[in-house]
């Protein structure tokens, strides 16, 4: 692992909106966890962003790590872009603590990124942020016909469905074939 | 002198030049764009999103998140789109059957309609107009009776895809008299009641109105703006909450008391201050209209002339004025609060619309406070 740790940027201007918290409970140090990407780029998240997923929630609400042993065992999430990870946890540490708002005009604009951030986002479980992104995934198609529609979002003609289909078919069947004739190899 | 001329003609020169290789580099511009970035500038431009390659999560979110009107176009962009359509909350319609038809979404803070319409350009165009909450999406048809087609087949489409409950009907008579029968035999088919209707309409047999009115069930509510030829006493079940008539020049005083609906409205009618003078009188000794909420009627005559026929032996204590139901009801001066025998209060309140004045009886406890 390269662990180039990165104590986020974005986690920096989140500190003083949770000091009104840690003023009210000073004795409660806040822990951190660590995080890395496809990428192996670590990030250092604090417990209260990461309350934000739901699957990281669950993972961490009963460990008890020490720091030394947080960062020795980073969370590794390998079907992550680094780059995409990096947008979650900036977006967790935006929010930490805070109530969301209708809307969120810091997501990214391009369709791949936001395609991506979409599948990291429903696989970490964050609500309020899939329900931003997936607003903007409709926006994309506000006021579209169904041909624009499949343009966009790249939905197969039913034309194409079908051949898909039968294509599948045909390699199962294929498949299937060579089983039996394997199957009969075997028996003789 | 040989000097400034060749100065003179160097800058020129220089002048011309520069003209040329400027022309040059734009020419080369155009080549190189042709040849080497030949792309439409439609194509750099379409962005691309892989949306079935979304979790389920994912793609049930964003088409809950689809405005009605988006969320039918993706359902028609292929049969896997609309498999994945029949997810969806709710709706409530209206459907507008005028010459060039309507369907109207009326679920939350902003309306989103579809309609018909004769003019080739606004094809599959989308209008929004923000201080009026509604957005529009025009179809086009190239006439009134291709459209109603259109539009039918287009209610029963949605009503396939998504559950949708009719609220109002709005029926215009005059313009597809030839299909009137049809369609409301299509309708009774496929909506066998609601709770609203309008049926607005120009030199009609009363016949074809009666067919509407008897074949259509709605429960609530009915509005009649029909003019028609020889009128003569429409039958309509007491049942209905509320029952407005706004050609009411058959409407006779007879008809008006056997009517036990909360909520009457009539317009143009030639009742007179000394009918009126009756049913109030009825109202108060509990004779009729036991459940009266509300009673709107025009006058023909002055408010001095109500007050001297329409409220003559009636009790009455001057009350404060009160606004019309619409900014164009003026009020006229002060209510005239009138108590029924078993202690019920009612407010009669007289305004100025447009021409002539109309009397409206408040008579439920939550409009007159």
């Amino acid at each position: 692992m390269s662990s180039t740790e990165q104590g986020t940027s974005s986690a920096a201007p989140a500190e003083p909106t949770t000091a009104p918290e840690s003023a009210a409970a000073p004795e409660v140090p806040e822990s951190f966890y660590y995080v890395h990407g496809k990428d192996k780029v670590v990030h250092k998240v604090s417990a209260g962003a990461l309350q934000h997923s739901a699957l990281i929630h669950g993972m961490i609400s009963n460990l008890g790590y020490t720091e030394e042993q947080a960062k020795a065992n980073p969370f590794p999430f390998e079907n992550i872009d680094g780059d995409i990870l990096q947008m979650v946890v900036d977006w967790c540490n935006q929010h930490k603590g805070k109530p969301t708002p209708p809307e969120d005009t810091n997501l990214p604009k391009q369709k791949e990124k936001l395609f991506d951030l979409v599948l990291a986002v429903n696989y970490l479980e964050i609500k309020e942020l899939l329900t931003y992104c997936c607003k903007q995934v409709a926006m994309m198609v506000k006021g579209k016909s169904p041909e624009e529609i499949r343009e966009i979002w790249m939905i197969p003609t039913d034309a194409e469905d079908e051949a898909a289909e039968k294509e599948a078919k045909k390699r199962a069947g294929k498949e299937a074939a060579g089983e039996t004739a394997a199957a009969a190899g075997d028996a003789k | 002198m040989l000097w400034s001329l060749l100065c003179r003609s160097s800058t020129t020169i220089v002048h011309i030049i520069h003209i040329v290789f400027c022309r040059i580099f734009w020419l080369w511009g155009v080549i190189y764009n042709f040849l080497f970035l030949r792309k439409s500038p439609a194509e750099d431009k379409k962005p691309r999103f892989p949306f079935l390659k979304l979790h389920y999560v994912a793609i049930r979110e964003v088409l809950n998140t689809l405005d009605p009107l988006d969320h039918i176009n993706f359902s028609r962009a292929s049969k896997s789109c609309r498999r994945l359509s029949t997810i969806k909350k709710p709706y409530t319609v209206e459907l507008d059957f005028t010459e060039f038809p309507a369907i109207k979404f009326l679920n939350g803070p902003i309306e989103y309609i579809v309609r018909w319409t004769a003019n080739r350009e606004e094809e599959g165009t989308r209008k929004s107009r923000a201080y009026e909450s509604y957005n529009i999406l025009y179809k086009y048809s190239e006439n009134s009776l291709d459209a109603l087609k259109e539009f039918r087949e287009y209610y029963l489409y949605i009503k396939s895809l998504m559950s949708v409950k009719i609220d109002t009907v709005v029926w215009d008579m005059s313009e597809f008299n030839r299909l009137g029968r049809t369609n409301v035999d299509c309708l009774r088919l496929n909506a066998p009641e609601f709770p609203a209707l309008y049926v607005h309409g120009f030199r009609q047999r009363q016949e074809e109105l009666h067919y509407i009115l008897d074949n259509l069930k709605y429960t609530k509510s009915l509005e009649i703006w029909v003019d028609v030829i020889e009128p003569l006493q429409l039958r309509i079940a007491d049942t209905l909450e509320e029952l407005r008539i706004q050609n009411g020049m058959s409407i006779t005083l007879d008809y008006i008391m056997s009517l036990e609906m909360r909520r009457l409205t009539f317009r143009n009618t030639y009742l007179t201050d000394e009918d009126l003078n009756v049913f109030f009188k009825s109202w108060i000794e509990i004779k009729s209209h036991l459940n009266l909420e509300r009673f709107e009627i025009n006058l023909w005559k002055s408010r001095e002339d109500f007050m001297a026929i329409g409220l003559r032996d009636i009790p009455y204590r001057m009350g404060p004025m009160r606004p019309g139901p619409y900014p164009t009801y003026v009020p006229s001066q002060g209510s005239f609060e009138v108590t029924r025998n078993d202690g019920r209060t009612a407010s009669i309140c007289a305004y100025r619309l447009f021409s002539q004045f109309n009397v409206i009886v408040f008579a439920r406890l939550s409009d007159l406070n």
